[in-house]
């Protein structure tokens, strides 16, 4: 069964749709993308399916239950984390309370899982007490990729987590991403760097004018002469 | 000039209390409370209620907040909450008619004249030379030191407090992240409130009560928010120092009855020279 | 009461209404088209009306006075005048963001009202300024209020239609504009900057002239007239109420609200003097609660467009 299911998902902005009846599903510990042009939506969808944006019509199911229009703090409790692609760490607060606010819901005793996340993120466990605004672009990054796997999610939404860095670091980040996905967690991305999204990808989705255009498998989709030749030029 | 650098501290003590609850209100729900200064002459009048009620001091000041704090959850809950999504503006607006009508309810059941706590005459007596305090004014900067080391730990130290600080940063990615955005609100308007009628009572304690007294502390409130930084708890307590201690030291110069006009001009100044305040607050300009 | 009291009191009522008729047209301009939150409208209103005072009063002992000057070139030096204190207050404000401009300009206000409650010398401090001659008075043999009101009328068609015109005009659609998205409006190539500054002090300089007309009516000035809330605060509500962005709406929202405040003055009038101050409390609370009302309820008044909350609806989601 696969743990997040979109069906023909409407959503946008008061008078204006952006999503007109978009289908995703993302198995258990699969990684899926989401590529396509700008203004195809891509955001859009990670908004609509982590309650964010009001969705008019479709489902979302996430684990076979039905969580269209939940809001944020609920779908954090069942067991999904999104990271969106811009201010996605709190600037005032130091490197360890990002984390903490990570997992506000929990009660007990988080440095078992701050533990980890250090682990994965090593440069980050150094400026654990650093004011975050002072952090690099990669290390924001990184941190708030570290804060969406404080509840230890099976799910994780990345709008663009390689925008605005530099390739060495995205690199890294892309990395990091791999490593996410070899504890067991499911991992749906929107990319802008397409080529390189559908690269680490299971299966992969073109959307376009708010619509699917294209699914199949990562390689597929890398493949496919008219997904490359419109959508592949950039990076 | 020492004396009136003492009289500053005390009464920047009153300013920086009513301060942090209005940068907080303006960091985490984004709106400038024009009832915030009336939000500290409701608490002094409650205090005046409880004791005339019989109570010992401390449990009427504690009431106080207590009542405040549910008026202002109350207002929030069935006025302001309907603005959040519609703009600062309407809820300046808003938080104007509150104040009128804080104001007035006030002026209904107390009416206009000056009153006092206790008809006890305190007498001022000399700490080091120069300087004549009283034992109210002692105790109103000591309470104030402690209420701001209180703040502090509640802000670094307590889950919600830190929630508070992250709501302050990035309200929606706060709610993105699992924050109980709505008890974040909750403990705002309570921290805020309580800091608001502690200040007010050391105002009725050290000028008396009337019913503008809050109203006309509005403008050094958010001279002393926006010198400090607006949003920042920590400027707010700076900038209520320094706009206290200019206010009485420039009465050494001027009228006295030009002191709302040294915090404005200080106001104005900051504005223009660096409008992020001291610590660098929200940076909610053109 | 009767029928020529009633006649009477009409008639007063009628030219307090035109004052802030002329009061919400200005601030129409400013929060209506270019959202310009001015809290400091007491202040523009005390300027037009202390300077109209001081100009054409006769001499006397403890003020500046004595330049007897006839009545419409010192309403227009009050307009002026209004209008160049607008113009420096603008200077370091129009950059701020719309909250920050509001605490501003209350700041200024109650500077103003500081400066003539202590500068004796200039306008007699607590005291104010009597004995403001009243225009034409030695041509009118009929009931001179009722001239007045004539005057008012002109004065207050003259303004509508003026602003009308201005505000139909390009010029008016680039302050529409700005109101109701600044960033895109800036991103056109507009110089927001000098739109704004002339919104500011067109609205300042009717309110000046609404303080000038008041004050030749009234004959009597002081601080006091001027204590911010509640004549700033009617004003706000009258242009709420009526309709923010209409100029009928704000003409509309100054006879109801004024009609509204007096009614409930006739009501508290009931009770005995020495609850007055607290009935005066009651009064206030009933129009505040008015006001969260129609915020609640229908915040862009009877005349207004809707397109104004949608505006900064939209503003928010961005």
């Amino acid at each position: 069964m696969a743990i997040l299911e979109v069906k023909d998902l409407v959503s946008g902005y008061s008078e204006v749709m952006i999503l007109n009846g978009v289908s995703i599903h993302c198995a258990d510990n699969e990684i899926v993308s989401i590529i396509g042009p700008n203004g195809a939506g891509k955001s859009t969808l990670m908004k609509s399916i982590f309650g964010l944006i009001p969705v008019k019509q479709g489902s979302v199911a996430f684990d076979g239950r039905s969580i269209t229009g939940m809001r944020p703090n609920q779908l954090v409790k069942l067991g999904m984390s999104y990271v969106p692609q811009e201010k996605n760490v709190f600037p005032s607060l130091t490197v360890e309370e990002n984390l903490q606010m990570g997992a506000f819901i929990r009660n007990d005793d988080l440095t078992g899982s701050i533990d980890r996340v250090f682990e994965l993120f090593p440069f980050i466990a150094d400026k654990r007490k650093s004011v975050s605004g002072t952090l690099s672009g990669g290390g924001r990054q990184m941190l708030a990729l570290g804060r969406a796997l404080m509840l230890e999610p099976r799910l994780l939404l990345l709008d663009e987590p390689s925008a605005g860095l530099a390739p060495l670091v995205r690199d890294e980040i892309f990395e990091k991403v791999m490593e996410i996905r070899q504890s067991g967690v499911a991992i749906l991305m929107v990319e802008q760097n397409a080529k390189k999204a559908l690269g680490m990808s299971d299966r992969g989705y073109v959307l376009v004018m708010g619509k699917n255009r294209y699914e199949d498998t990562g390689e597929a989709l890398l493949a496919n002469p008219e997904v490359g030749r419109l959508y592949l030029g950039g990076a | 000039m020492l004396q009136l650098i003492a009289n500053g501290i005390v009464f920047g003590s009153i300013i920086a209390l009513g301060a942090i609850g209005l940068t907080m209100v303006y960091g985490i729900l984004k709106f400038a409370n024009f009832a915030h200064g009336d939000t500290m002459s409701l608490g002094a009048y409650l205090a005046l209620l409880f004791i005339s009620l019989q109570m010992p001091f401390p449990i009427a000041v504690v009431l106080a907040i207590a009542v405040s704090i549910a008026v202002a959850i109350l207002i929030d809950h069935y006025l302001y909450r309907f603005f959040r999504t519609t703009g600062p503006i309407i809820l300046l607006i808003a938080s104007v008619g509150v104040a009128l009508f804080l104001r007035n309810v006030i002026l209904l059941f107390w009416g206009p004249d000056l009153t006092y706590y206790t008809r006890e005459i305190h007498l001022a007596f000399q700490i080091v030379p120069g300087i004549r305090l009283n034992s109210y004014e002692i105790w109103i900067v000591i309470v104030t030191a402690v209420l701001i080391v209180l703040v502090h730990l509640f802000l670094k130290k307590t889950r919600i407090g830190k929630a508070m600080r992250a709501s302050s940063d990035n309200m929606d990615l706060a709610e993105v992240v699992g924050i109980d955005t709505q008890r974040v609100i909750i403990w705002t308007w309570s921290v805020g409130t309580a800091l608001a009628v502690f200040g007010g009572v050391m105002l009725g304690l050290e000028n008396g009560l009337r019913p503008p007294m809050g109203w006309e502390l509005l403008l050094p409130l958010f001279a002393a928010a926006i010198l400090g930084g607006i949003g920042q708890p920590y400027g707010a307590m700076v900038g209520g120092l320094i706009i206290g201690i200019a206010q009485e030291a420039s009465t050494g110069f001027i009228s006295t009855a030009y002191k709302p006009a040294v915090a404005f001009i200080i106001m104005i100044l900051v504005l223009l020279i660096r409008p992020q305040g001291i610590f660098g607050g929200s940076k909610r300009w053109i | 009461m009767d029928l020529s009291g009633l006649f009477s009191y009409l008639v007063f009522f009628l030219v307090i209404v035109s004052v802030y008729g002329l009061l919400s047209l200005g601030l129409n301009i400013q929060w209506g088209y270019t959202k310009l939150f001015n809290i400091g409208i007491a202040g523009f209103f005390a300027v037009g009306a202390y300077t109209s005072a001081i100009l054409t009063t006769p001499p006397a002992m403890d003020r500046v006075g004595g330049f007897n000057m006839p009545f419409l070139p010192a309403i227009v030096i009050a307009v002026l005048l209004s209008g160049f204190i607008a113009f420096l207050i603008g200077i370091p404000t129009l950059k701020l963001k719309e909250d920050y401009l509001a605490i501003a300009t209350i700041g200024i206000a109650e500077t103003i009202r500081l400066f003539f409650n202590n500068e004796a010398w200039l306008a007699n401090g607590v005291r104010g300024v009597s004995g403001i001659p009243r225009p034409f008075q030695h041509y009118i043999s009929f009931n001179y209020n009722l001239f007045y009101l004539l005057l008012m009328v002109v004065f207050v068609i003259g303004v509508y239609l003026a602003i009308e015109k201005a505000l139909k005009s390009p010029w008016g659609r680039v302050l529409k504009a700005i109101g109701e998205d600044e960033t895109v409006t800036q991103a056109m190539g507009k110089n927001i900057i000098r739109y704004k500054m002339e919104s500011l002090v067109l609205g300042s300089m009717i309110m000046g002239m609404a303080g000038s007309l008041y004050a030749h009516f009234i004959q009597f000035i002081s601080p006091e007239v001027f204590v911010p809330m509640s004549g700033t605060f009617l004003v706000w509500v009258m242009l709420i109420a009526g309709g923010s962005g209409s100029n009928k709406g704000a003409l509309l929202g100054a006879l109801v609200i004024w009609g509204l405040w007096s009614l409930t003055d006739l009501i508290t009038n009931v009770v005995p003097v020495a609850y007055a101050v607290k009935a005066g409390a009651f009064r206030v609370i009933a129009i505040a609660i008015f006001l969260e009302v129609i915020l609640l309820v229908r915040p862009q008044g009877i005349l207004g467009e809707k397109s104004v909350m949608k505006a900064a609806k939209k503003q928010e989601q961005e």
